[in-house]
């Protein structure tokens, strides 16, 4: 299935990419997409699934869109 | 059983419990745990399974005074009550963690010997109490040193962690577990600790 | 006296008095400083009603225990007085060195009230504090006094001062230091223009006595270790500064644009920390003796500058349809040049825009246009044509024109870039902080709903918000008095802040200590407020957030449930259902002074 991941900030230069598109079996879960994307499942992100607060053991579907950043804030 | 409007909470008092259990800080039927919002609290019920939480183990009652199932509730909601009414806690976990109770035995004061566990904790009070659970001696001291400390040992009995979440105390709890074990087992190649607890510890 | 300074000094512009006041240890130790010691004067001191524009009006720098030792981002500066956008009670809180440099002359607080007859400006120094003649600087923009005044009183002096904005009673007129940072918010730059005071310079070298050195070595060691670890204060922060916010905020659906018709914004890429940092960033920095440097030195051509920072980018930017970072960062040093807080001025602007575009009035101005944006600044800050209006702020001026609810304010005060129909905990802080719409004196909700510090809570439940917006209030409320920086507070809590506290001032203070002095401050800014006659009904949101179900992304359909919110909230804090500080909860926390009011 295709998942549409998108990076920010300092991930951009570590997956060397703004988005990606990901073809992943069928019950991958949110950590399969991170270590396809090279990005080690033990570090800190903030990950929105569609735009909701994903957890990495949570399963994605055909057409998501994986957002990934690092621990981020300001205001 | 607590109002349909507080699944998110229940939910999160499930998870919390199991880990708790799972992680040998409890056993099967002991230890406690409850949150705050606004003015009612949602307590485990007396005796309740913390590792295997159902709906119905979910007791809603006041801040202030029994209101609802109170009977149900832990026989230490009373000094739950206090410690939210004395601080500023959203979240408290009574525990039973097995070596940092038999280091209360054996001292006054938890100090960490390990690196990752000074970083959260610099120091546990061990409080020692004439009478073991849910007296009003509890209920007027605890509050008075958890304003200053997340979590401390009450003598022979067990751990009280507070924090804005539950997850909070709980990462307090197995924390304090972890700096019991390493101490412990540090001591078991006869060894004194002491040396080992860095005299900056004590400026905290 | 370890830690304060233990001097007051008040100066009557008006008769040109300056006095020492009697330096009162108790309320110190109350109220800590900086913002909770403002709020105590001007609760004692002020007359219900009082016209923020009328001599009867005090202004109060202050700082804090904290502000110049080695305790972390400890390099901030805080303002107090009675707000002319808002009527409230107002704070404004400003990074840099000023503050550091005013305690330096041996200060803690400097309380202004009455008129200079002539513009002037006031020299605090450990030499001495004098009225000085500013006849000649008035007019001038803030680039230009910053630098005569540095001329005049030397370079090692810091500048506090207003433009344009200020001197022509722009009702969010801010006070600019070190002509990149701002005490921006609620007008306090008006304030200070109205009394005729240009200026402010601060001069000196005395330093903070610290009650024990020995403790306060190693907690602030411990206190950096914790800043340099926590991947926000570490990395977050300094390499993407703090408009990296801009793209996930967008993606979670609460990025508002085009006046918050929309929560989403289809070009928030382009003006993203990513392209601020690729585009037109120099540099990073940071203010006095701050490890964090998340200040951004910029360039565009022709000029140089700081920011925009996150709030201000989308102020003047997606809030305006405007995606130019170019534009909004010369917006940004305009704002800074005539002394004008860039969210109102951005908040009213897109205001005006959307009464043109739906052809309620026209202002001459619609969504998109960054030319005529820069234009319409100038216009505001010397009350020219509409922008004598605009200068009003956005809740007068779409009132005047018959269309209130278009004015995205709490209590008067433009709202910050979060859109709290996807963060209901957001929609309640901005609906209860003392100041007005604020997305920090309310409680910075979004670091639990959307960032996940210090753990993430469900940002659709409405349920037990209540709880955890006080206790982020009585925090922030605690920060501003100390004063230090909202940042290190992702990385430290109240328990660093205590040991801190005790070890500078020698006072022994309980983390629980620290959050009942925030609660403290945040039930006295209440009381004055309520004294002013504000109420429950006036904790609410633009009708907008309220009935207009978000049109966008994750957030659809959504609305703020406010009211629910607000009994929880109330109850909390120990307010009645009509938001005012019951009696018992006064006197628990030993606010005797409100009781007999």
């Amino acid at each position: 299935m295709k998942v549409q991941c998108r990076l920010f900030a300092s991930l951009r230069e570590k997956v060397g990419a703004k988005e990606k598109l990901l073809d992943l079996p069928r019950g991958a879960r949110v950590s399969d997409a991170l270590a396809s994307l090279g990005l080690p499942s033990e570090g800190s992100y903030i990950l929105l699934r569609n735009g909701v607060h994903a957890e990495l053991h949570e399963p994605l579907s055909e057409g998501d869109v994986l957002s990934v950043f690092p621990l981020i804030a300001g205001g | 059983m607590a109002s349909e409007k507080y699944r998110e909470l229940m939910e999160e008092m499930k998870r919390i419990g199991r880990i708790v259990f799972q992680a040998g800080l409890n056993n099967s039927h002991s230890g406690n745990m409850s949150v705050r919002v606004g003015r009612r609290i949602l307590i485990t019920r007396r005796g309740s399974m913390l590792g295997f939480l159902k709906d119905e183990d979910i007791i809603e009652t006041g801040l202030e005074q029994d209101d609802s199932g109170i009977s149900l509730a832990s026989t230490e909601v009373a000094v739950h009550r206090a410690i939210y009414k004395g601080t500023s806690a959203l979240a408290i976990i009574h525990s039973h963690p097995i070596t940092a109770i038999a280091l209360s035995i054996v001292q006054d004061e938890i100090v960490p010997i390990d690196v990752e566990g000074s970083y959260y904790i610099r120091r546990v009070p061990v409080i020692e109490f004439e009478f073991g659970t849910g007296s009003k001696e509890m209920e007027e001291v605890l509050p008075k040193y958890l304003k200053n400390y997340r979590i401390v040992m009450v003598k022979g009995h067990g751990a009280f962690a507070i924090g804005d979440f539950l997850e909070e105390a709980l990462h307090y709890t197995h924390v304090l577990e972890n700096i019991a074990q390493i101490t412990w087992r540090v001591r078991a190649m006869g060894i004194d600790t002491r040396q080992f607890e860095r005299e900056y510890f004590h400026k905290w | 006296m370890a830690g304060w300074m233990g001097r007051v000094v008040r100066v009557d512009l008006s008769s040109g008095e300056i006095r020492d006041e009697p330096f009162d240890q108790d309320v110190w130790r109350r109220f800590l400083g900086g913002r909770g010691f403002g709020a105590k004067v001007l609760w004692d001191e002020l007359r219900p009603g009082v016209d923020p524009l009328s001599p009867e009006n005090r202004l109060i720098f202050a700082v804090g225990p904290l502000t110049g030792t080695t305790a972390a981002t400890s390099g901030r500066g805080s303002v107090s007085t009675k707000s002319p956008l808002t009527g409230t009670i107002t704070d404004a809180n400003t990074g840099g060195k000023f503050g550091v440099i005013f305690k330096k002359a041996g200060l803690d607080a400097l309380i202004i009230q009455g008129k200079a007859p002539k513009p002037v400006y006031l020299l605090v120094s450990d030499e001495g504090i004098q009225i000085k003649d500013a006849s000649d600087l008035w007019g001038k923009n803030t680039d230009e006094t910053t630098d005569l005044l540095l001329e005049r009183e030397g370079s090692r002096a810091s500048v506090a001062c207003i433009g344009p904005a200020g001197e022509n009673l722009v009702r969010y007129a801010a006070i600019i230091n070190e002509k990149h940072r701002a005490f921006a918010r609620g007008g306090v730059g008006a304030v200070m223009g109205s009394k005729n005071l240009k200026a402010v310079v601060a001069r000196g070298l005395r330093t903070v006595e610290i009650a024990d050195k020995e403790r306060m070595k190693f907690v602030t060691y411990e206190a950096n270790k914790w800043l340099r670890a926590h991947p926000i204060t570490s990395k977050g922060l300094p390499e993407f500064g703090t408009s990296v916010l801009v793209n996930i905020m967008n993606e979670a659906g609460i990025f508002p644009s085009y006046n918050f018709r929309q929560n989403m914004f289809e070009f928030a890429e382009e003006v993203s920390g990513e392209a601020i940092t690729e585009k037109i960033l120099v540099r990073k920095d940071g203010c006095w003796g701050c490890i964090i440097q998340c200040a951004r030195r910029t360039r565009i051509p022709g000029d140089e500058g700081e920011g925009p920072e996150y709030e201000t980018n989308w102020a003047l930017g997606p809030n305006c349809g405007i995606h130019d970072l170019e534009i909004i960062t010369r917006a940004n040093y305009l704002c800074n040049r005539l002394g004008i807080d860039t969210m109102s001025a951005g908040g009213t602007i897109s205001c005006a825009m959307e009464m043109t575009e739906l052809g309620y009035y026209d202002a001459g101005i619609r969504f998109g246009e960054g030319d005529k944006l820069l234009e319409y600044l100038k216009k505001i800050a010397y009350r020219e044509g509409i922008g004598d209006e605009l200068a009003e702020g956005s809740l007068r001026f779409a009132t005047k024109h018959g269309h209130p609810e278009l004015s995205m304010t709490v209590k008067g005060q433009e709202l910050a870039a979060y859109d709290p129909r996807g963060a209901q905990g957001q929609g309640l802080a901005y609906a209860t902080t003392n100041r007005g719409g604020c997305h920090l004196r309310g409680g910075y909700l979004i670091g639990r709903e959307l960032l996940g510090v210090p753990r993430m809570i469900d940002r659709f439940s409405a349920v037990g918000k209540g709880s955890h917006t006080a206790i982020l209030q009585n925090l922030g409320a605690a920060l501003d008095s100390l004063v230090v920086c909202r940042f290190a507070s992702f990385a430290l809590n109240e328990i660093v802040w205590g040991r801190l506290l005790t070890a500078v001032t020698g006072v022994k203070y309980d983390p629980e200590d620290v959050l009942e002095a925030g609660d403290r401050i945040f039930n006295i800014e209440r009381m004055f407020n309520v004294r002013e006659g504000f109420s429950r009904k006036d904790d609410t949101l633009p009708r907008r957030l309220l009935e207009e179900p978000a049109p966008m992304g994750p957030t659809k359909g959504r609305v703020v449930e406010l009211d629910r919110m607000l009994d929880e909230f109330y109850e909390f804090r120990g307010w009645d259902s009509n938001g005012v500080p019951k009696p018992e909860t006064l006197r628990r926390l030993g606010l005797e002074e409100c009781l007999n009011g």
